[in-house]
């Protein structure tokens, strides 16, 4: 990398807003999964899109990748910079550029962290509806990248349902608009392209995003079960009773356990087999007889105890578990592997069952926090990185969790997305045309593979097999 | 791979399959994905033009069509390939009409809420074609927000799927979207998985009439600015009835139709409420739609835009921001003034989707350059407005005159 390189970096955003120092580019190797290492030249931190493209088309003339990142929540190494290249990140570019009431709307620069759009709108009893436990840290651009989830994301949506429009850097450096000030505009849906497209497509600078009213009113319930059969029970009868709760979340034993033991603590039974947290919302009126039928289902399905949160402060509280339940594993162990499969909700015992196998077959611990409402998994596999081996296996069970997934019908993520960790997995779900189509898709925008190279699609199409690292 | 129901292609059915007055050479009618697929891969070696074919409904939706040599009917793949009422979500064929999937999911309490024009006859496939929707707003109704998965053709014959079968899945990119309302332009649709809904436990609509626009977008505003959660919210023009011919809407004045659905509870305070914000918002009068009334009524407002206008016509489908509904409702009426011009509309008041039908009895030059001329100004409008107009059903030299799809 040439000196006129980093000079040129340097004339578009300043000086102050350029990392090259070995020590400053180290935090920006890696993301939340810590375990996929890049090696970044450089770290910019622009201000404006004007200065994104600038970056990108120096880029190109140098040939060298760039890499969008926002807060680098991520768990499956979507922004970390693998073939060297320069990091994009998003932090500075974080306003509010418009605030819409009246046409429920919101126009926000990438860099906006999740739950300060909510925050900034709350007053007026206003929030904006996706919700992944990282919000308190992630960047709504990272959530385009992903097309989050989180847990009111089963009534009410996942991130693509609320993205009006965006304004993204295409990987030549040309900025566009697509999408627009409605939800059914005549032409192609490229904004519905670009979310979940993992930074490979483009960089979004700017977003116009769909804004709610509060529920009326909020009722939630924690139900306590002596096996996880029964809470999965419980919740594939609540879906059959016609009741389409806001959130259903799991957590079995050993989750509890880490819970518990950590700083994320808020009295749940650690005797219980599995709990479930179940919230209804909507107007006031019909909630107490929904919540009253909710009750009687988890008790024809044997809970042995149903409590519900009696004000805001309480229903805080037994959020605050769920939240924290994967830094809770610091808990258990002192690294995981975490994947998100999803399985139809009619198959959660058996596949909860055979990830029971996979964690006596490995011998490693398998904690299990999910979405039970909308199948979305998440088997927390606890192991010892300092233990020679361990990681390798701990990676390898949790491939296997993601098999039972695909044997259930299926698929290899809910939420965090393909990144690295899972694009040799991706032939176990799409079969060699599927591919083929998807990297048609992606050579529209990014034939050369300058824009957060290597992930998504497997570098070899026609590899099977867990990504090595 | 050509026939009729007969085994015979008949010049009549050639005729019939038509798209903006090209007759096709050919009708293939493919029993499985893999006939789908042979029918592309021969008509891409031999550069032969295929226009996928639902119940042919709204082929005339989009720009002139430069060529067709194939009509590629999905009329023999209309199953259920999988339904699991326990995961809402099911997974049919392409060629499945939406009034027969809707029969099979409400024998398990089920439904997608989804009520686009063409109701009856409009196919899967076609309706994912034209990214079709109705006035129903569920939070989350369209399309996008439904679909779950995709089997489809590409034009060289390689069949691929995208998305799967579950509500939560981001395995790689979300192609899906991209062929919601491509109009059969980048793929052939075999298959798609979608989720449904329980059935609400209860529905009931309300028809209330005011002196004008105005005073009826001040309640429909309201209604959206408060906590109700209202499924329609219609704003129908004095001369919807006419055009209609549904007795339940009043005539003489514009009326608003609004619905509640969900838990009993919960919809009965909204009538309440409802019915109270109207009395305190100068309307004329407020009823409700019970039994037969209510269906037919909120049917006629979701087939408005599959009417058929008598003389010149033409039906406009505007989208924009519903703060700036009060200002387009104006425009429409102020263009239609200046060009002479008969007009009748239905507007999504909680969305600001609007369609027009512009109409006239006189079918001379003059009109018709005036139809063109209104259609400009409308969408100029709209534009200035940063939203969209496009032509959704007009006369086949319309189509030479101005670009039909506001892309």
């Amino acid at each position: 990398m040439s000196t006129s390189f980093v000079e040129g970096l340097r004339k578009i955003v300043g000086p102050e807003n350029t990392l090259t120092d070995r020590e400053h580019l180290f935090v920006y190797r890696c993301d939340a999964a810590q375990i996929f290492i890049g090696n970044p030249v450089a770290v910019i931190f622009p201000t404006s899109v004007e200065q994104v493209s600038e970056v990108v088309k120096l880029c190109n003339m140098e040939k060298i990748s760039f890499i969008p990142r926002g807060s680098g929540t991520g768990l499956s190494g979507g922004a970390v910079p693998l073939e060297g290249g320069v990091v994009i990140e998003t932090s500075k570019m974080n306003r509010v550029i418009e605030i819409d009431f009246a046409n429920e709307r919101a126009v926000v620069e990438s860099g906006l962290i999740n739950l300060q759009l909510s925050a900034s709108i709350s007053q007026e009893g206003f929030h904006y509806v996706p919700d992944p436990s990282s919000q308190q840290a992630c960047t709504l651009g990272g959530n385009i990248a992903h097309n989050s989830g989180g847990p009111h994301c089963l009534k009410y949506g996942v991130t693509t349902s609320h993205v009006l429009g965006l304004e993204v850097v295409l990987p030549t450096g040309e900025i566009v608009n697509v999408g627009g000030k409605s939800r059914d505009i005549p032409g192609y849906d490229l904004t519905g392209v670009f979310v979940g497209s993992e930074g490979t497509l483009g960089i979004v600078t700017k977003m116009t995003l769909r804004i709610h009213r509060k529920p009326e009113a909020i009722k939630t319930l924690m139900a306590v079960f002596a096996t996880t059969d029964d809470a999965s029970n419980t919740v594939s009868d609540i879906i059959a009773n016609g009741i389409l709760p806001a959130a259903v979340e799991m957590m079995d034993k050993l989750a509890i356990k880490a819970i518990e033991l950590s700083q994320h603590a808020c009295s749940y039974p650690k005797d219980a087999g599995a709990v479930l947290l179940i919230e209804v919302d909507g107007l006031k009126d019909g909630l107490e007889r929904q919540i009253q039928r909710i009750k009687e289902i988890c008790s024809k399905n044997r809970a042995r105890e149903v409590r519900e949160a009696k004000d805001e402060a309480e229903r805080k509280k037994f959020w605050t578990g769920r939240k924290g339940a994967f830094p809770a594993m610091g808990s258990l162990s002192p690294n995981y592997v975490v994947q998100d499969g999803v399985i139809p909700r009619t198959k959660l015992p058996q596949a909860l069952r055979k990830i029971n196998k996979i964690s006596e077959t490995y011998g490693l611990q398998i904690a299990n926090v999910f979405h039970a409402g909308d199948g979305n998994l998440h088997p927390l596999i606890a192991f010892d990185l300092r233990k020679p081996g361990e990681k390798e296996k701990a990676f390898e069970a949790s491939v296997e969790t993601l098999k039972v997934c695909i044997e259930a019908g299926g698929v290899i993520t809910g939420e965090h997305g393909i990144g690295m960790e899972k694009r040799d997995v991706m032939p176990l779900l799409f079969s060699q045309e599927d591919l083929a189509a998807m990297k048609m898709l992606r050579d529209v925008f990014n034939p050369h593979g300058s824009c957060n190279p290597s992930k998504v699609l497997p570098t070899k199409l026609g590899c099977v097999g867990p990504s090595s690292y | 791979m050509s026939y009729d129901a007969d085994g015979q292609t008949s010049s009549a059915n050639l005729q019939s399959r038509q798209i903006d007055e090209i007759i096709p050479r050919e009708i293939a009618r493919p029993r499985s994905i893999d006939e789908i697929s042979s029918t592309l891969q021969n008509a891409n070696t031999e550069k032969n033009a295929v226009s996928p074919w639902g119940s042919g409904t709204q082929v005339q939706l989009g720009e002139k069509l430069e060529a067709l040599d194939i009509v590629l009917e999905t009329s023999a793949l209309n199953k259920v390939i999988e339904y699991e009422p326990g995961d809402l979500t099911i997974t049919v064929q392409a060629g499945m009409k939406l009034s027969e999937l809707q029969n099979h999911l409400s024998k398990r309490g089920q439904y997608l809420p989804l009520d686009p024009p063409y109701g009856t006859k409009s196919t899967i496939g076609g309706i994912i074609a034209k990214n079709s929707s109705g006035p129903k707003l569920i939070v989350n109704g369209l399309l996008r927000d439904l679909l779950l998965g995709l089997r489809f053709v590409l034009p060289n014959g390689i069949i691929a799927k995208t998305g799967g079968k579950v509500v939560k899945n981001v395995s790689g990119y979300d192609m899906k979207k991209l062929f919601i309302g491509s109009l059969g332009t980048l793929c052939a649709i075999a298959e798609a998985s979608l989720k449904v809904l329980p059935l609400p436990e209860q529905k009931k609509s309300l028809i209330t009439s005011f002196h004008n626009t105005d005073n009826a977008l001040k309640a429909a505003l309201k209604l959206t600015n408060s906590e109700m959660l209202p499924e329609v919210v219609e704003l129908v023009a004095p001369n919807f009835r006419e055009l209609s011919h549904c007795h339940e809407i009043p005539d003489k004045n514009v009326s608003l139709i609004v619905s509640f659905s969900g838990l009993s509870e919960d919809v009965e305070r909204q009538i309440i409420q409802f019915e109270d914000f109207c009395k305190k918002s100068e309307c004329i009068g407020v009823s409700e739609l019970q039994g037969k009334a209510q269906s037919q009524a909120l049917e006629a407002v979701q087939e408005f835009p599959a009417l058929t206008v008598e003389g010149l016509s033409a039906l406009a489908k505007s989208t924009g921001l519903v703060s700036k509904l009060p200002e387009i409702m104006k425009t429409i009426d102020a263009t239609a003034q200046e060009f002479g011009l008969q007009y009748s509309y239905s507007a999504h008041a909680c969305t600001g989707l609007v369609h027009t039908w512009f109409f006239s009895d006189k079918q001379h030059e003059a009109t018709k350059e005036s139809l063109t001329r209104a259609l400009e100004r409308l969408r100029d409008f709209l534009h200035k407005l940063e939203g969209t107009m496009s032509v959704v059903s007009c006369p086949f030299w319309l189509k030479s005159k101005l670009p039909t799809l506001d892309i």
